[in-house]
């Protein structure tokens, strides 16, 4: 990593922990509410689950954000695109792995401090088996797993949110509205073929079958995702923002 | 030490922005960079600092590609017309970045720049008026000591008193450091003092360059009654010619004949009438 590379890798760091720190606040402060809202009584069959989803539109919103900003300050100060991107995913990896960790302490806090409330987390419904299971009763080894998985998925997702911020800094008049209405079909089509085709369904067992499977997905999808981000603005004109 | 540009086309859709441009710019030096409204000078400039690529030809620093170069790169600094700082970015988290980036950044001199121009450190870059976001870009310019500073406009939005500030500022600094600065701009006038060697554009081309004196030395006008200007201008390269009422100035390239036939009169020109000449024949053309 050349000496300018590990600049725009501090930098984002710091960008992205301000932001990322903010978050966690706010994902803390819900946390403490829901621990006097939710209904401790065990016979009304109270769960709380999905807690990891605040934090993957977090940093998809990262992702959207973050690449144009980050080029633009690299402009700036002398940072060529390349080194701009690179640290700039270097700084995403860290912060991501600190919120994966986060989301996990808070839905173990959010069961210790709602005992009678079922805390489930989105790797451990879909692959250990039971949907049900309290993250209280999964294991230190699952949880490090659950950990991984989420920051896979995160990475993803900041991949999938720079590809958009990419393709709508290149996109210009009438392909403007041509690039939000393909999005959209281009989602539900992919849906769609994954519910009703036998690939579709393969792949879908596939990547339940075992949570690496999941995990491979995710690392092809970020690679993807940032392959084409790269190809778009590698000779993109890197304009400013607005006004000043 | 020099930045060679090297045949260098840009075209923006069916516009040609920069049309086979060749440029060699030598090091401690202050340049002036001159030119009508989309003329191609922020093109250049962009493609220099590699924020916009070139559609073809290429820039080179001490004889390394600039393009994607880290090093290349890390020595000069463009002082743009807009902002490249995020929404929330308040001054004085710029300048901490500035530092961090750039390792001669003068920390104490940038704060003591903008003192002198009444920038509040503390407020959002966004929220400056016009002319403050060009004071707030000068002040970074001013500090951060590379090798190759390139100001575009620099005097966007600034009243009288912080213009001469800034030249004066501008001037101290190249006294005491010197680097090469080049400085485009509209107002000539203004600038015509500081500038060492001219380079002026127009529709995408090189039209003059070299030393500002030399420039300004092949040229001169020659006044009179219409006729006996028309007389002495017969044969000699004519760049511009003005006539009002009977009275007639042209402007000819070369150096004036040592005895001029009565009535005559010989003017030297100054940057921005050269300029402003030169543009009328290139529209003549």
């Amino acid at each position: 990593m050349n000496s300018r590379t590990k600049l725009a890798f501090r930098y984002e760091l710091k960008s992205l922990a301000l932001g990322a720190g903010v978050f966690i606040a706010i994902m803390l402060v819900i946390t403490l509410m829901f621990a006097f809202l939710l209904p401790p009584d065990d016979e009304h069959g109270v769960s709380y689950n999905g807690g990891i989803f605040p934090f993957l539109i977090c940093v998809f919103v990262f992702g959207v954000v973050e690449l144009r900003a980050s080029l633009r300050v690299g402009a700036q100060f002398g940072v060529s695109r390349r080194s701009s991107f690179m640290g700039s995913m270097g700084a995403v990896v860290l912060i991501v792995l600190g919120l994966a960790i986060v989301s996990e302490i808070l839905s173990l806090l959010q069961a210790v401090m709602n005992g009678g409330v079922h805390v489930v987390e989105l790797y451990h419904c879909l692959y250990l088996g039971n949907p049900m299971l309290p993250i209280s009763d999964v294991s230190f080894s699952q949880h490090l797993v659950s950990i991984v998985f989420n920051t896979l998925l995160m990475i993803a997702l900041y991949c999938f949110g720079a590809f958009f911020s990419a393709m709508f800094w290149r996109l210009h008049g009438f392909f403007i509205a041509v690039g939000a209405v393909g999005i959209v079909v281009v989602v539900n089509l992919v849906s769609y073929l994954l519910a009703v085709t036998s690939l579709g369904t393969a792949l879908v067992d596939w990547t339940l079958a075992a949570p690496v499977n999941a995990m491979v997905l995710f690392v092809i999808g970020a690679v993807f995702w940032l392959g084409i981000t790269w190809l778009i603005v590698r000779r993109a004109n890197i304009r400013a923002a607005g006004k000043n | 030490m020099s930045i060679e540009i090297k045949n260098v086309t840009r075209r923006f859709g069916d516009t040609l922005a920069l049309d086979n441009i060749s440029l060699e710019l030598g090091e401690n030096k202050i340049y002036g960079l001159l030119g009508n409204n989309g003329a191609g000078k922020s093109t250049l400039l962009n493609i220099i600092t590699d924020r916009l690529p070139a559609s073809s030809g290429s820039v080179l620093l001490d004889g390394a590609n600039v393009c994607g170069n880290d090093a290349a790169l890390g020595k000069m600094f463009l002082v743009g017309e807009a902002n490249m700082f995020p929404d929330d970015m308040r001054v004085k988290s710029a300048l901490n970045a500035a530092a961090m980036f750039y390792p001669g950044f003068d920390r104490a001199y940038a704060e003591h720049v903008a003192a002198q121009f009444g920038l509040p450190l503390k407020k959002k870059i966004t929220a400056l008026s016009t002319g403050y976001g060009s004071i707030f870009r000068l002040v970074l310019g001013l500090s951060v000591n590379t090798q190759w500073v390139f100001f575009d406009e620099p005097v966007l939005g600034l009243d009288a008193q912080h213009r001469d500030l800034f030249y004066r500022l501008l001037l101290e600094k190249y006294a005491s450091d010197p680097c090469s600065v080049v400085v485009s701009t509209h107002l000539i006038a203004e600038i015509a003092n500081l500038i060492e060697e001219t380079v002026i554009i127009g529709n995408g081309r090189i039209l003059q360059q070299g030393a500002t004196e030399d420039l300004l030395a092949a040229a001169y006008t020659v006044s009179g009654p219409a006729a006996a200007v028309e007389a002495y201008a017969s044969g000699r390269e004519r760049i511009s010619e003005n006539l009002l009422g009977g009275l007639k100035t042209v402007c000819l390239r070369g150096t004036p004949d040592d005895s001029l036939p009565e009535g005559l009169e010989v003017g030297k020109l100054n940057l921005q009438d050269y300029f402003i000449n030169l543009m009328e024949e290139e529209i003549r053309k």
